[in-house]
């Protein structure tokens, strides 16, 4: 299938996507009230609907989904294994960490840039950690292993802390970031992370030429020219960067990263860099359409976006982990 | 013309000296054979030669320039690398691995210009691949992968190629494609700096041949002169016998000479 073709489909899917989650709801709009809000007319009544409650929502759902689906398909063309992605690496668990210590020690309250840093801070901390550990090991096991360890140790972390916190901290609190959720976002959270957000997809964009040349290998890839220690820092500070803004913006959603890449590769030859920027806007979609899964259930209180993602995300983890085979070395 | 000169080119690991001042050089229309045993230091001098390891200590210059200092793509485009190991992380087709030797010129895989295309297609024929170009990578046998790595060290262009071990594994048929596409690739003005462990391929295709052994490289000799029995019992500690028919080399591997004879090698 073309390039092209692929990215215009999805860019069209993710458009339609969240232009139908602006109709969804308890308050029904018609396709032609919610396009004329999104042009700049409708009712106020409509407008509130739209613009503070369904349409922030969607596009958080579909901007985390985007980096998440950019930092994993960015990660595994780095790491040259299909297994890699923020969540199972725990570079997720590691932000929320970041999260919420911030939250909880009040650091957050002294501006509103804190909470997406703090989030940035423990993701790249992470992915520097995975980056190391990639460089001394092949095996894709240990990733997974260390990976499986920062998830433990940052669940671990956050449980000291809802004994440590100076502030009356809730589980349910706790629950809402290790779990994800784009429940009740509005265009300011957006415009909080979005600078950060889209520095990491520039950087994971600008440095995907070199993810190609991975695939046969590190000493192989520096003979062809690729700057290796350039390379690394870019992944590792693009993937640290959007997943940091991702998880800022709803939490820990896992398995998102890996879905999507482990689709979109397949049709554009297994390149991991052609497959970037379509695993970004497919992963958009995925998390946009879950999300509206989500509030049309006929649940009593509301699933988690991370739940959901994780209950369709992890069978496929154990699917691919279960059928991986290296093609040669 | 393009040259590498390496002078008195030292490789440390910790305090252990793998390559002592090694000095080699070889330039367009020269096959150079690099022989030793395992453990000689072969591998990380053609590495610390490119640049793509710290040296402790010599020079290594492309046309004049500092390996370790030339930017990694220029390098590149100066002198290919088919390194010993040579993994594949995902099923590529064929046509997009000899793509990826064009990286060092800017290419992007889907993205190839009018002289990638050609020059990715010259290696394609050159290697004998054309039936195989739209196949994936996890469809071939060991000596069509082999062919395929061939092509996309080809297909980078560069006036010189290092290649460490092309024919590992392979069998006889293949190994001789391989030799005979690097061979060809030196007629055409490309200079190759080979490491072999098979001495009779090395005497029947390269132009010299140098002896690596415990990091020290003997100065590089015709084939007659650097490949003979004594030779051949000194690094390997083997007992060989060695004739010439014509330009065709014999050797004949006899036994294992008594450990006491042997100097032992530095490291596996």
């Amino acid at each position: 299938m073309g390039e092209t073709r692929l990215n215009l489909g999805l860019g069209a899917a993710a458009a339609a996507t969240v232009f139908a989650a602006c109709l969804i709801g308890p308050t029904e709009l018609s396709p032609s009230d919610a396009a004329a809000v999104l042009f700049g007319g409708g009712s106020p009544g409509d407008r509130t609907v739209v613009f503070d409650i369904r349409l922030p929502r969607a596009l958080a759902a579909l901007f985390v989904g985007a980096a998440l689906g950019a930092s994993g398909a960015a990660l595994q063309g780095l790491l040259r294994n299909p297994l890699a992605e923020p969540g199972v690496l725990g570079v997720s668990a590691c932000s929320a960490l970041g999260a919420t210590f911030a939250l909880y020690f009040g650091f957050a309250a002294r501006g509103a840039l804190i909470l997406p840093l703090a989030a940035i801070l423990g993701a790249l901390a992470a992915t520097v950690v995975i980056a190391l550990a990639a460089v001394r090991t092949d095996s894709v096991l240990t990733l997974i292993l260390v990976g499986v360890g920062l998830s433990s140790f940052a669940a671990a972390v956050m449980a000291l802390l809802t004994n440590l916190a100076p502030n009356p901290f809730s589980l349910s609190d706790m629950v809402h970031w290790m779990l994800g959720s784009v429940a009740n976002r509005s265009f300011p959270d957006l415009f909080l992370a979005a600078p950060f957000l889209a520095a990491g997809l520039a950087l994971l964009f600008a440095a995907r030429r070199g993810l190609s040349v991975l695939t046969l290998g590190e000493e192989a890839a520096a003979g062809l020219g690729l700057h290796l220690r350039r390379q690394r820092l870019a992944v590792v500070l693009g993937a640290g960067l959007a997943t940091g803004a991702a998880v800022s913006i709803a939490g820990v959603i896992g398995f998102v990263g890996i879905v999507a890449p482990h689709l979109t590769r397949p049709l554009l030859g297994h390149d991991p860099a052609r497959s970037l920027l379509p695993s970004a806007l497919l992963a958009g979609v995925i998390l946009a359409v879950a999300d509206i899964g989500v509030r049309l259930a006929p649940t009593a209180t509301e699933l988690k976006l991370g739940v959901v993602a994780a209950l369709l995300g992890a069978p496929v983890f154990v699917w691919i982990a279960a059928r991986r085979r290296t093609v040669h070395g | 013309m393009a040259e590498l000169r390496t002078e008195r080119l030292s490789v440390a690991a910790g305090a252990r000296q793998l390559v002592r001042r090694a000095s080699l050089t070889f330039a367009s229309g020269e096959f150079v054979a690099l022989l030793g045993p395992n453990g000689a230091g072969k591998t990380s001098f053609v590495r610390a030669a490119l640049g793509l390891i710290p040296r402790s200590g010599g020079s290594s210059e492309l046309a004049g320039c500092d390996t370790a200092r030339l930017p990694p793509a220029e390098r590149a485009r100066r002198i290919a690398y088919l390194p010993q190991r040579r993994p594949l992380a995902w099923p590529n087709r064929v046509r997009d691995l000899v793509a990826l030797g064009r990286f060092a010129y800017g290419t992007a895989l889907g993205r190839l210009g009018p002289d990638d295309s050609e020059a990715v297609g010259r290696a394609l024929e050159a290697c004998d691949l054309g039936p195989l170009a739209n196949r994936t990578a996890d469809t071939l046998s060991g000596g069509e992968l082999a062919r395929v790595h061939c092509a996309r060290v080809l297909a980078s262009e560069a006036p010189l190629l290092a290649v460490d071990e092309p024919v590992g594994a392979l069998d006889p048929r293949h190994q001789h494609r391989i030799m005979d596409f690097i061979r060809r690739f030196v007629d055409g003005g490309g200079g190759a700096l080979v490491v072999l462990h098979d001495v009779l391929l090395a005497a029947r295709y390269a132009d010299r041949v140098c002896w690596m052994r415990a990091g020290r490289l003997l100065p590089a000799e015709p084939p007659r002169e650097a490949v003979t029995e004594a030779a051949i019992a000194e690094n390997y500690g083997m007992e060989a016998s060695v004739g010439w028919s014509g330009g065709t080399p014999t050797i004949v591997m006899r036994r294992p000479l008594p450990d006491p004879s042997r100097n032992p090698t530095q490291r596996e």
